[in-house]
Order: C-alpha cells, then sequence, then structure tokens
C-alpha cells in the first residue's frame, strides 16, 4: 500500500482539506471515510484494544478538525492525519503502561499487558474452536504471536514497525510521520524487527 | 562496513529488505549476503516476520465510527463557536462586573459617606421631638475658634474638627447663657441639670466652665413635624452667647409611650436604660446616636429623676450627650423639656476653664412647673406667666461683631458697650451675661472655671424688682443691674437664697426619699458653692466672683412681663497650683 503517493491522491486530499477549512463539513465527512479504516488499524495495531483504537481514531479526527484551519499543506493530509493518530496512539500506550506498571507495583498478580490479555483470548479462542481448519488455526496463533510480540514492543519500535510492515510506508514518511530523520527510522527499524524476531521464532518454527 | 550483516548494530540489512538502501550500498549487502549464511538466515527472518506481520487481518471499522466522528465533530463545532462567544460574553460581563462592583464599591463609599455626614448632622429624625443637640460650639462662641465636635465610638470620645449639625424644631425659643472665654480644647466635668449641676460645681469640679441653656418653648397646639436641620457651623454663630436657639415641640399624642428602646442601640444607651429601668422610669428611647439620647418621659418626675440619675451616671462615664424630651399635654398647649447636656472630656485630657458644656430645657408647662417647683423662684414666675408666647432669640446680632466671649465680656463690661448691643437687640429677644465684673486679667489668665445657674425671674423694664430678692445682695445686684442697663430687667435673685425643694444635684438624696429613707438636707446653691470652694481651698478673696454679690446684668426689651430667665454665675478661680490640683479633684459632695 502507498496511501499517499499519487499525486491525484494529495491533491484530492489538499482540496477537501480546503473545504473543510472553508467550514464545509461534508469534505470534512469525505476525509473522515477515506481514511477512518487505515487510521482505526493503525490505532489498533498500536494499542492492541479495539475500542481504545475506536475512541483514539475518533480523537484523531476530532482532533484533525480542530486543527485543520493551521494545516499549510506543507505535508500530505495523510501524513498529518497518521502524525495525530499516532502520537494519540503512543500517549496511550505509554499512559497505560504506567498505569501498569502502578498496578505492578501495587500488587496487582492479575495486571496484563493488554497483548498478554489478547494472546490469551485468542489463545482461548483457538484451543475453544477446534473444529476449525488446521491451517486457519496455525494463522490464527500466528497472529496471536505477532499480536503479542508486537505489543511487548517499545513505542518508539512498534510505531516504526507498524508503519513500514503493516501500513506499508517507505522511511520517508515514517520520518515525517514520527518526526524522526530517516536513519533513525532505519535503525529503530531494524532494531524494532530483531526484537520481534526475538519473540516471534518460537510461533514461527512451528507454524513451519 | 565495519559490522558483519548479521550484527545487530548493522541496520542495513532491514534497509536492503525495504530497498531503502541506494544502489552502491545494496550492491555491497548482496555481495555480503552471498559470503554470509547468518545474514542471509537473518534476513529470511525478517522477511517472514514481516510477512507474518503483513497477514494480520485489517479490522473492520466499527459502522457507527463514522457517525460518532461527524456527531463529535458537528458538536465540537458548535461548542467551539459557543466558546467563542462563550469567551467574549465572559470577558465582557466580566468587564461588566468589574464595573458594576466598582460602582456599587463607590456607590455604597459615597453613600456611606454621606450617610455618616447626616449621622452626624442630623439627629434621628424619627424623633417626634426635636432634640437639639448641644455642641462645643460654645467654643466658637466664645473665641471665635471652631468648636469641637465629639463623638462617642465603641465608649471613647473622638474629637472631631468637622461642624455638628442638629435637628431644631421649627418653633419655639430659647434662652441661652454663654461661658467665658475658653481657649481650646474642653476641661469642664459636668454641666448638669438644674440642681444638679449645682451639686457639680459646687461640690465637684473645680475645672472648666460650663455653658448651659436653658430654653422655655411653647409648642402650637396642632402636633407639628417639622423640623430643620441646623448646621452646627451655623449653629455655632447663632450658638455665640447670645445666639437663638429655636425649638418647637411636636406631636403631644406621640409623645405619651412607654418605656421603648429604640432601634438604634448603644451600649452606653443601653445602660442608660437599664440603669433608669431599674427605678422603674418610664420612658421611651426615641433615638440614640453616638452623640445624643434621646427619651421621653411619660412622668415629669420621672424626668426629673432622670435627669439627676443620668447627671450622675453619664458623669461616671463622661464624653456622653444626651438630651430628654418631655412632652406632656396641658391646658395651655404642649410643651417639652430637653434636657441636653454635653460632658465633656476628663478634665486632665482638656485645658481648663474650656466652655463645653451647655444645657437646653424645653418643657412642658406642667414639666417645667415640675422641674422648677424645685426652683420655686422661677416655678412661680412661670405659673405667672400668661403662656406667654416666649421669644427668647440670643441672636447672633448681638455678638456678630465679638469674636470671643471674653471680648465680649470685656464689651459688656462696658456700658456704652452695652448700650450699643442692647440697641441692636432685636425686639422680644432676651439675652443675658454674667460677670459684668470680670477684669479681663482673669480671662487672660484663664482662670474661670465654673458656671452656676439658676433660674431668676424676668420682670419688666418697667416694672421694679418683682423678683422674690431674699436678701440684700441679690437685690442690690438686681438695681444696679437695671441700673446699668438702662431698663433692662432686674435679674439675680440667687436660688442660694431660696429654700426650696431638694435640688436635683441630691440625686442620692431623691432616691432614699423614694425609698422611704429620711432625705438629707440639701444644701442652697451658695453654700454648696462655698462648700466647693473650701474643698478647693479658694476663698472668697481669690475667687471675687464665686461668691460675688455683684450685678449681673440682663437684659429683656418688650418681652412678657414674667419669664423664666437664667442666670449665671461665673466664677473664677485663679490659675494657681491650688486650682490646679482641685481640678483633678474627685467629686466629693455627698
Amino acid at each position: 500500500m502507498e496511501p499517499q503517493t499519487g499525486d491525484n491522491l494529495s491533491f484530492e486530499d489538499a482540496a477537501l482539506v480546503r473545504q473543510v477549512q472553508q467550514g464545509e463539513m461534508r469534505a470534512f465527512e469525505q476525509l473522515v471515510v477515506k481514511y477512518q479504516g487505515r487510521i482505526y488499524n493503525l490505532c489498533l495495531r498500536m494499542v492492541s484494544h479495539a475500542e481504545s483504537a475506536r475512541d483514539l481514531t475518533q480523537d484523531t479526527f476530532l482532533k484533525a478538525l480542530q486543527a485543520i484551519q493551521r494545516f499549510e499543506h506543507k505535508s500530505s493530509f495523510f501524513t498529518w492525519l497518521f502524525r495525530i493518530a499516532m502520537n494519540l496512539s503512543i500517549t496511550y500506550r505509554r499512559r497505560s503502561k504506567r498505569i501498569r506498571m502502578q498496578s505492578l507495583d501495587a500488587g496487582d498478580s492479575s495486571a496484563e499487558s493488554g497483548g498478554e490479555q489478547a494472546g490469551r483470548l485468542q489463545t482461548l479462542v483457538a484451543e475453544q474452536n477446534m473444529l476449525a481448519p488446521p491451517d486457519e488455526m496455525k494463522r490464527a496463533e500466528l497472529h496471536r504471536q505477532v499480536m503479542a510480540a508486537l505489543e511487548e514492543l517499545d513505542e518508539d519500535y512498534k510505531a516504526v514497525v507498524v508503519l513500514r510492515d503493516i501500513e506499508d510506508m517507505d522511511y520517508e514518511s515514517i520520518a515525517a510521520v514520527l518526526e524522526i530523520p530517516i536513519g533513525t527510522v532505519r535503525s529503530r527499524l531494524h532494531r524494532g524487527r530483531l526484537a520481534l524476531l526475538e519473540r516471534l521464532k518460537p510461533a514461527m518454527e512451528k507454524a513451519g | 562496513m565495519t559490522e558483519p550483516l548479521h550484527d545487530p548494530q548493522n541496520d542495513l540489512l532491514s534497509a536492503y529488505l525495504d530497498g531503502e538502501l541506494e544502489e552502491s550500498a545494496q550492491a555491497a549487502v548482496v555481495v555480503e549476503l552471498q559470503n554470509n549464511p547468518q545474514a542471509r538466515q537473518l534476513l529470511e527472518e525478517m522477511r517472514s516476520a514481516r510477512a507474518a506481520l503483513r497477514t494480520l487481518p485489517q479490522a473492520q471499522v466499527p459502522g457507527d465510527l463514522l457517525e460518532d466522528i461527524m456527531a463529535a465533530a458537528e458538536r465540537q463545532a458548535l461548542l467551539s463557536q459557543a466558546g467563542t462567544t462563550s469567551i467574549s460574553r465572559q470577558r465582557w460581563s466580566g468587564g461588566v462586573w468589574r464595573a458594576a462592583a466598582m460602582v456599587v464599591f463607590l456607590v455604597g463609599g459615597a453613600g456611606g459617606w454621606v450617610y455618616w455626614q447626616m449621622s452626624r448632622q442630623t439627629i434621628n429624625t424619627s424623633v417626634p421631638y426635636t432634640t437639639v443637640a448641644l455642641n462645643d460650639s460654645t467654643d466658637k462662641g466664645i473665641t471665635g475658634e471652631t468648636g469641637v465636635d465629639r463623638e462617642i465610638v465603641g465608649g471613647e470620645l473622638l474629637a472631631k474638627g468637622g461642624p455638628k449639625s442638629t435637628v431644631m424644631p421649627e418653633g419655639g425659643h430659647s434662652l441661652s447663657k454663654s461661658a467665658p472665654p475658653a481657649p481650646t480644647g474642653a476641661a469642664g466635668k459636668s454641666a448638669l441639670p438644674i440642681e444638679q449641676t449645682e451639686k457639680q460645681v459646687t461640690g465637684k469640679e473645680a475645672t472648666g466652665a460650663v455653658q448651659q441653656q436653658v430654653q422655655v418653648a411653647q409648642g402650637p397646639e396642632e402636633p407639628t413635624s417639622g423640623r430643620r436641620v441646623i448646621n452646627d457651623a451655623e449653629d455655632q454663630k447663632q450658638d455665640l452667647p447670645f445666639s437663638a436657639m429655636k425649638s418647637k415641640p411636636v406631636d403631644a399624642a406621640a409623645g405619651s409611650g412607654s418605656k421603648q428602646a429604640a432601634a438604634v442601640p448603644s451600649p452606653m444607651a443601653d445602660q442608660l436604660v437599664q440603669s433608669l429601668d431599674k427605678d422603674q422610669v418610664n420612658l421611651e428611647l426615641l433615638s440614640n446616636n453616638v452623640n445624643e439620647l434621646t427619651l421621653r418621659f411619660d412622668d415629669p418626675e420621672q424626668l426629673l429623676r432622670f435627669e439627676r440619675d443620668s447627671a450622675v451616671y453619664l458623669n461616671d462615664r463622661r464624653d456622653f450627650n444626651f438630651s430628654i424630651p418631655l412632652e406632656q399635654k396641658s391646658e395651655t398647649g404642649n410643651r417639652s423639656l430637653i434636657l441636653r447636656q454635653r460632658l465633656k472630656e476628663p478634665a486632665g485630657s482638656a485645658p481648663v476653664n474650656t466652655v463645653s458644656q451647655r444645657y437646653l430645657v424645653q418643657a412642658s408647662p406642667k414639666a417645667i412647673e415640675v422641674l422648677l417647683d424645685r426652683y420655686d423662684q422661677a416655678v412661680k414666675i412661670y405659673r405667672a406667666a400668661d403662656e406667654p408666647q416666649v421669644e427668647l432669640r440670643l441672636g447672633a446680632k448681638q455678638v456678630q461683631g465679638l469674636d470671643a466671649s471674653r471680648t465680649e465680656i470685656q464689651l459688656l463690661n462696658d456700658p456704652q458697650r452695652r448700650a450699643d448691643v442692647l440697641k441692636s437687640t432685636p425686639e422680644n429677644s432676651l439675652f443675658f451675661n454674667t460677670a459684668p465684673n470680670l477684669a479681663a486679667t482673669d480671662v487672660e489668665q484663664n482662670s474661670v472655671t465654673d458656671w452656676e445657674y439658676y433660674y431668676q425671674n424676668l420682670v419688666p423694664a418697667t416694672a421694679s424688682s418683682s423678683g422674690p430678692v431674699d436678701n440684700d445682695a441679690a437685690a442690690a445686684e438686681s438695681q444696679a443691674v437695671q441700673d446699668s442697663t438702662d431698663g433692662a430687667p432686674k435679674l439675680g435673685t440667687r436660688l442660694e437664697k431660696v429654700e426650696g425643694p431638694p435640688k436635683l444635684g441630691a440625686g442620692r438624696r431623691y432616691r432614699q426619699q423614694r425609698a422611704g429613707e429620711p432625705q438629707d438636707a440639701a444644701p442652697r446653691v451658695g453654700e454648696q458653692m462655698q462648700q466647693q470652694n473650701r474643698r478647693r481651698g479658694v476663698t472668697n478673696a481669690t475667687t471675687p466672683y464665686s461668691n460675688s454679690t455683684q450685678p449681673r446684668w440682663g437684659y429683656r426689651q418688650n418681652l412678657p412681663e414674667q419669664q423664666i430667665t437664667l442666670l449665671l454665675e461665673l466664677r473664677t478661680q485663679p490659675a494657681s497650683p491650688t486650682t490646679t490640683q482641685a481640678t483633678t479633684q474627685p467629686h466629693d459632695d455627698e
């Protein structure tokens, strides 16, 4: 996927943005329709929680609408929108991690990361779905492990990995979204992949 | 490239995987991959991991997400607009509130100031009677200096420089007597009503002069609520020793009242009322401010008691001004008795010889009868009066040219000057002066200490002395006055020559009498004065006027044949160490 490579796409987004800046809510609605899926999945990959992803998606568009008068078209609207979503997601994850750490410090033995919870849930579903085809079961297991491994990544690594390997964004776009140098994107991506491999090796070997 | 491709620190492999390397770097990586199986394995693992990530299914967007986003967006837009308006409104309203608060503050402050000023200038206008506030304008009246008003705040007297206004009735008349010059301040301890004054003057105070004023007025048959406010600045001019003091009794019906506390409480007033309540005095507290207490009595006897007791009471506290209106229906009309007294600062806090007090009496016939029954000479005169329309205007005209009482006295001691004054005296006017023999040196030495007063009859200019002169000296005085004033009425029947009921100063004896105890013999005025002088160590030689039989002089012009009048006797005391000590002596006349 190359969400913003086409000049027509950028031109179309720019036109909609200008309409929104002039108060056209229908233009804003078109932008929401156009990018809500990608923003939602981005947030879901980042936070591994559907409801939180939904809220983050809504907040992303609302923030965009709130700040759209300051949008100067120096970057693509998509990049700008992804930046908002990623920042919200990272902030959310860090806040959630602090809460979890505080819970752990408080001796909450039931505290688990969202990824672990998601992984256990997927495991439970997989175990209960004994009648599912073997390939789907393997795929589901792989997805669970990938999600669990991804959840364990540091936010900085995770953001780069998600944007590159899931959203298929080039380094330059990732650098623009995260507002970091391309070299940093490359190094973070490499380290993120190595960390992800570390966690996925057993599942990958098992999946064969 | 220092590290091998499989080294974790070497990120070329990821960049190679993503096609983010330049051609040269990519070619170098391809060469190493061919020679490094670990790098090739790692590359495959990374590719597999990326593939796994890319196999993650895309989550379906919740169906209502768009609606929620748009609803939230519209709500946000509305809130944004409202927020702008709200902010503007808040800013506007904040400014308005601040402005309003400022206005309220200013108005409140102005109102408070006005109220304060009015409270200083007026006596409670709700009082059906007119109460004439006494002030220290006698200082100015005599010396030409601005009088000092005082205000009791928290029981303390505060001196104020501003003039004081008082509510004066439109009718009625007064006869005022003024004290000798008063350089500054106030030292006289007490100016007590009638006999009480005698008591105080003769037995208690050797310091300070007392200016007292007796006002006899007849009110109209129909009550009137008319009042006028007299500013003390003006009043001070009029209150010069011979200035007019007018009063008019009002609303007799309203005067009959039971004891009822006023709405303006005052600790001192409350104490006073409580004190009176112990004696079962039936009175009504009509007004009360920091300087004045107005009470109404049903019974003149109670007034007398109050006059006596309050004098004692207030003298204990000093610096308290009160007025007592008494109104009682009589066959001939309504009259009010108003007793006013302003007690001054303790002797030690003010210079000696400062005229500090005045005494007004506006009484109903009955009240005056009862009152003056204590002074049988006067009451006889009053009884003889055919409801005279007393015009006791002690016109300022007479003293306009006199900027100080000492000068006045000096001038009035001059027969020619007196004649000029008399010529300028309006008809139906009456003025008195005393101490004709007061030497200028005495005044300069500030030796004037006390005033003593008593009632005296006033006879027509053409009439012979018909007053109950009880001794030859008094007769000689009256004759001398008559002679010196060229037809002026004879004055000078001294009450000390008159045997009568207990003096007002015998307040304690009065209480004893009420309790059924035997009443002590009240010393007569002259006796008290002499006793006091003896206590002071003052002899007649040093106080030539204390027992002086020198004629006082007064003037009456076209007045009814008989009037109640007032005679003041000036007492002087040389400014000596003895005198100074005497000024601080406690009152011990009982």
